[in-house]
Order: structure tokens, then C-alpha cells, then sequence
């Protein structure tokens, strides 16, 4: 039943996502937006990653599509409904989902080994070998102890991203 | 690494504290030149009391086994950042041609970045760790690609960098599934665990294949070229120098760093078919371009083809390598040099050339005879041994397909040659170069013309057997005739 839940919020997911490039209008884009992102944090909630589902809503439902929001109400959208209420990019984006949803499916098929009878070894997660901890510490003890250089990596994107602001916008 | 980090921050400190009236003006460039060249020096300092420290053919692993540094990468690096500080100085003249713009410092600091993201990407043993210098990595170029933006063609740049930010990004989503299957497969996301999957062959093959995905994207190796030569004909001339040299160098030199993979047969496989497919898809791209910087993107999908194929073997791949790289980076020294007073956008701007700077045309030749494999020159070398790496393992067709494209790459450079040396010019005034690019391009065609190919054929070649020696010692009677023909 959790598994069969688990993958109707994948395919909900999945679908949202074809709505979100898909769609004309963009108040719905967003809405399609705060669907995916609510999907996610429900899928990493059932695998009991409370903590990074809880984070998931706050940051990107409270936070970034908030901001989007802003953009769309500051800048001046006009939506043309006369012209055909066709994306010309839905094509592609169909074939995009089908492909990535049987790709998922052949890799699914091959890690669970159905039709060649071969043991696919699952790994316990990060939180099951530190089982003693919660999920906070777990993610605590990844960052800071096990990868401190990804940490330091990142702390250079926000770096860089912060210089390149600066010349992209003042074009 | 950690000084670099140290010495990235006083390098940000330093334009920090920079009056506000210098950072806006044309000098906040030049600044940074300046200092980022001093901390790649540095840096390469620090690489070489690493060498003397290391004892020979040993592995260092630090921070928690996530990062391994032999002496290997250490060369590689020395490279990669020699050839950055070298690019670095033709940025002093400003790069975008027709409105003589000076660069502004932040290209540089973001190129700063990019070096130490791939770096990273280079020594990092756990996925987790080249996951993450993979995205500071792409992210830099997009910022790269977008931030200079010549004037006149500000809608095709865009939609070509869009376009580049966009499929990288998708494909990257690639790069971390197959890390997540990865680890879902063998249960560690260090590099040790694709062995088990390649090796053994009994689990899945897909972590592989998704990376390779990433990585040949990357590349723009042929079916996944599209982006490549919009992206290089849109973006100024100086930062085109940049992303064909030191990215393409870098993922070249990560895709050895996992040879265990490669080197096995499904790996070998292919990398062939893309090379090949490369070969065809570049040499005949080639004949049909008329902008200067798209027939240079189809050549470098070509010589991708051929760096491809011969993956197995490192000595003949580093060479090749090294050896592409000089050359471009010679010849588009070259053409950044004269796009001072009109910019160089199609081939028939290079028309007559000769008559108006001699010396430059000759140089521009001697470059891509280079490329087209002329004997005499370094080019030469390490097509011949790639064709010997092939013939050795026989692999016959890929053999045709490589000797087929090669001489029709070859054709569409004397093209190009004859247009420099015999075409009408279609500016009479003389070109005068600066004395610092014309060090850097009489450097690099000398380094072109030296029989330095002999000493490392030697190394090389200790690797092949008798017969393929055979057919070196025959080389020599095959020149004259060879040369007779062109």
C-alpha cells in the first residue's frame, strides 16, 4: 500500500511537471509548480525522511514560489487567449515524460533484476546505518563530517552565482 | 586545494577593496589578470613541491578517502592551468573583436572558479564530492556563456547559451541517477563501486551508461553535438578559447581517471561507436562552414572522434590531447590577435592575410597543417598513433571510418589554408599585433614545429610490437612521397 502511494506520488509528480511546461498561463504554471514540489516532499515524507520533506515545503513552496509569485504579480503578463490554447511545446514535452517514465521503468526492471533472476543488493539508507540518530543528525554527520569539501564546493557556488548576478542583470 | 580556496578568497577580498571608480572602469579587468595569473602560479608552485614530495607511482588519499591526488593528476593540472594562464593574457587586449571592449573582472573570477571546480571534478574519488564540483563547474560556464555577449548578435548568443544551460542541466539529472543507482547497486558512492559493476557484469550497466551520457554531452561528442557549434559561434572569440580549451581538456582527462571502466570491453564499445560517429559527423560538418568559429567546432568534434577511439591506450590519448590543445589555443591566439580592427567572423575574412601580415599567415598555416596531420609537423604523431593503437587491437573499421574523415578534414583545411595565402584580401592596411600575443603565438607554433613528437613517439611507442615498429621504420621513406603529393 506505502509502496503503491509512493509511486502514485512519482507519477503525479511526473505529470505535474509535463502541466508545468506545458501550460499557458502562468499563475497555473506555478500552481503545477507547488504540486511537484508538495509531491516530493510527501515521497521523501513516506520514507520517513521527515526533516527533508518538512525543509522541502518550507523552502520551496514558502519560499521560491512565493518569490515567483512576486514576479508574476510586478511583471506585466499578458496572456493572449485568442491565439489557439495549444503550447507548440507540448509534443516534445510528451515524449520527454513517456521516455522518462520507461526509462524509469527499465531501470527499475534491471536494479530489481524481475526477469533475469540476478540479486540487486539494496543498500540500507543513511538513516538506517545511523540508526541510533534522527534524520537531523544524520544530515548533520554527512555534511559537516563525512563531505566537509562538497559543503565548501557549494559555499563557492553561492559565491559565484553571487558575482555572475551582478553583470547578468545590469545588461 | 585548501590554499587555492585561501587564495580565491584574498582574490575576492582584493576586488572588494577596490575603489569603487577603478572596479567600474576598463582597469578592474586587467586587475584581475593580474592577480588571478599570481595565484595559478602559486598554485602550480604548490603542484610541483607536491611532485618532489611524492614518492613515485604512489596514491595519495586524504579527507575521509574522498580525495586522491598521484602524480598523474598532478601533471594534469600543471597542464590545465598553464594552458588557463596563457588564455588569461590574450584576455588583456580584450576579446570581443570589432568594438574593442575590454573584458570585465568578474569573466575572470568566474573563470577562476571554473579551474578550481574542475580541480575538484579531477581529484575527487567519491561521486558525492564530483557531484558537487560537477555543478560549481557547469555552473560557471553557464555564467560564462552569458555574461559577455558580443554586440551585434545578442539573440542568437542568447538563445544558444539558454539552450546549453538547459540541455547541460538536463543531462547532469543523468549524471545524478546514475549516481543514485550507483548507490543503490553497491552500496558506496565512491569511485571503487563502478568497478564492481563493470566488472562483474552481472548487475546493471545503466549507472554507467547515464554518466556517460553527462560526460559525452559534455564533450559535445557527435549525437550529442547540437549544441556545440551554436554555442561556440555566438559567444566572443576570448571566451570561445576558453570553453574549447580548458572544459573539454578537463572532462577529456576525468573520462581517464575512471580507465578501469573504460577500458573494459562495454565501456571500449562505446566510446568507439561515439567516436566514430564523431569522426564522420565533424569532418563532414566541416566542409560546409563558412564562420570561422563553426568550422573550429567541427574540427574539434572531429578531433574528439579521435581522441575517443583511442581511450585505452593513456600515453597516445594524453597526447593527443595536449597536442589538439596547443593548437587550438595557437590558432585562436591567432585569430583573437587580428580581430582587433575588424572582427574575424567568416573565413573569407582571413582572405589575403598574407599580404598583410606574412608572418601571421604562415603561423595560421602552420597551425592547421598541424591539425590536418601534415608530417613534418607535431600533428602528425599522434594521428599516427592512434591509427597504430587501432590497427594493433584491430578494430579495421573504425580504422576506414578515421583514415576516410581524416582526409576530408584534411581537405577543408588547405581549403582554409589557400583562402589565408591566395585569396584576395579584402583589407589593404597592415596588421600589427601586440608584443605579448606575438610571444604566446611564436611560442606555440614553435612548440608545433619541433620534432619534440619524435621523443614522446618513443615513449609512446615502447608499448606496440615489433610489426607496428616496422611500419614506423617506414615512415621515413613514406614522408618525402607523402609530402610530394600535398
Amino acid at each position: 500500500m506505502i509502496s503503491f502511494i509512493w509511486q502514485a506520488m512519482g507519477l503525479i509528480a511526473l505529470f505535474a511537471c509535463m502541466f508545468v511546461v506545458s501550460a499557458l498561463n502562468p499563475v497555473n504554471r506555478l500552481v503545477m509548480l507547488i504540486v511537484v514540489y508538495l509531491a516530493g516532499s510527501f515521497m521523501y515524507t513516506i520514507m520517513d525522511f521527515y526533516f527533508i520533506g518538512l525543509t522541502y515545503i518550507i523552502v520551496y513552496v514558502g519560499a521560491i514560489a512565493i518569490l515567483f509569485l512576486f514576479v508574476i504579480m510586478m511583471v506585466p503578463v499578458h496572456v493572449d487567449f485568442s491565439t489557439p490554447k495549444t503550447n507548440s511545446y507540448v509534443f516534445p514535452i510528451m515524449v520527454l515524460g513517456i521516455a522518462s517514465l520507461a526509462l524509469g521503468f527499465l531501470v527499475f526492471n534491471s536494479m530489481t533484476g524481475l526477469d533475469s533472476g540476478l540479486v540487486a543488493y539494496f543498500y540500507p539508507s543513511w538513516a538506517t546505518s545511523y540508526i541510533a540518530f534522527s534524520d537531523v543528525y544524520t544530515l548533520g554527520f554527512m555534511i559537516y563530517l563525512a563531505y566537509p569539501v562538497s559543503l565548501v564546493l557549494i559555499g563557492l557556488a553561492l559565491w559565484v552565482t553571487l558575482i555572475g548576478i551582478i553583470p547578468l542583470t545590469s545588461i | 586545494m585548501i590554499l587555492g580556496i585561501g587564495l580565491l578568497t584574498s582574490a575576492y577580498g582584493s576586488f572588494l577593496a577596490m575603489p569603487t571608480g577603478i572596479r567600474s572602469t576598463n582597469q578592474g579587468g586587467l586587475l584581475m589578470i593580474r592577480t588571478i595569473s599570481l595565484i595559478l602560479v602559486a598554485s602550480i608552485i604548490f603542484e610541483i613541491s607536491t611532485l618532489l614530495h611524492l614518492p613515485d607511482n604512489s596514491i595519495c588519499v586524504f579527507m575521509d578517502g574522498t580525495i586522491k591526488l598521484s602524480a598523474q593528476i598532478t601533471y594534469l593540472l600543471i597542464f590545465i592551468q598553464t594552458i588557463a594562464i596563457i588564455i588569461l593574457q590574450f584576455g588583456v587586449e580584450g576579446g570581443t573583436g570589432a568594438q574593442l571592449s575590454r573584458i570585465s573582472g568578474e569573466v575572470f573570477l568566474v573563470m577562476l572558479v571554473n579551474l578550481v571546480a574542475l580541480i575538484y571534478v579531477l581529484v575527487g574519488i567519491d561521486w558525492l564530492v564530483t557531484v558537487v564540483a560537477w555543478e560549481l563547474f557547469n555552473l560557471s560556464l553557464y555564467l560564462l556563456v552569458s555574461m559577455q555577449r558580443p554586440a551585434g548578435s545578442k539573440e542568437i548568443s542568447l538563445s544558444a547559451s539558454v539552450k546549453y544551460f538547459l540541455l547541460s542541466a538536463y543531462t547532469t539529472s543523468f549524471l545524478l541517477l546514475s549516481i543514485a543507482l550507483l548507490y543503490g547497486l553497491t552500496g558506496t558512492t565512491s569511485y571503487d563501486g563502478l568497478i564492481m559493476i563493470v566488472q562483474t557484469g552481472e548487475v546493471s550497466l545503466w549507472p554507467f551508461y547515464l554518466m556517460m551520457l553527462t560526460f559525452l554531452f559534455k564533450l559535445g561528442a557527435a549525437p550529442l553535438h547540437g549544441w556545440a557549434p551554436d554555442l561556440y559561434d555566438s559567444l566572443p572569440t576570448y571566451t570561445t578559447m576558453f570553453l574549447l580549451i580548458v572544459p573539454k581538456s578537463a572532462v577529456l582527462f576525468l573520462l581517464l581517471q575512471l580507465d578501469y571502466v573504460i577500458g573494459s570491453e562495454y565501456g571500449y564499445n562505446l566510446l568507439l561507436v561515439v567516436g566514430a560517429i564523431s569522426m564522420i559527423v565533424g569532418s563532414l560538418g566541416l566542409s560546409s562552414q563558412w564562420r570561422i568559429k563553426r568550422f573550429l567546432a567541427y574540427s574539434s568534434i572531429a578531433n574528439l572522434g579521435f581522441i575517443l577511439v583511442t581511450i585505452n591506450h593513456a600515453p597516445s590519448y594524453y597526447f593527443y590531447i595536449i597536442v589538439y590543445m596547443v593548437s587550438t589555443l595557437v590558432i585562436f591566439g591567432i585569430i583573437l590577435s587580428i580581430s582587433s580592427g575588424h572582427n574575424i567572423e567568416y573565413i573569407s575574412d582571413l582572405s589575403g592575410l598574407y599580404s598583410r601580415n606574412p608572418a601571421l599567415a604562415y603561423a595560421l598555416a602552420i597551425c592547421f597543417f598541424s591539425l590536418a596531420g601534415t608530417p613534418p609537423l607535431i600533428g602528425f604523431f599522434p594521428k599516427l598513433v592512434v591509427i597504430l593503437n587501432l590497427l594493433e587491437q584491430g578494430y579495421f573499421a573504425i580504422l576506414a571510418i578515421l583514415v576516410i574523415s581524416s582526409i576530408l578534414s584534411c581537405c577543408n583545411y588547405l581549403s582554409v589554408i589557400f583562402t589565408i595565402h591566395l585569396g584576395k584580401d579584402c583589407y589593404k592596411e597592415t596588421i600589427v599585433i601586440s608584443y605579448r600575443n606575438a610571444i604566446i603565438i611564436s611560442a606555440g607554433v614553435g612548440l608545433l614545429m619541433l620534432p619534440i613528437g619524435l621523443y614522446n613517439l618513443v615513449d609512446v611507442l615502447c608499448y606496440f610490437n615489433h610489426e607496428s615498429m616496422l611500419i614506423i621504420a617506414a615512415i621515413p621513406l613514406m614522408t618525402p612521397v607523402k609530402s610530394c603529393k600535398l
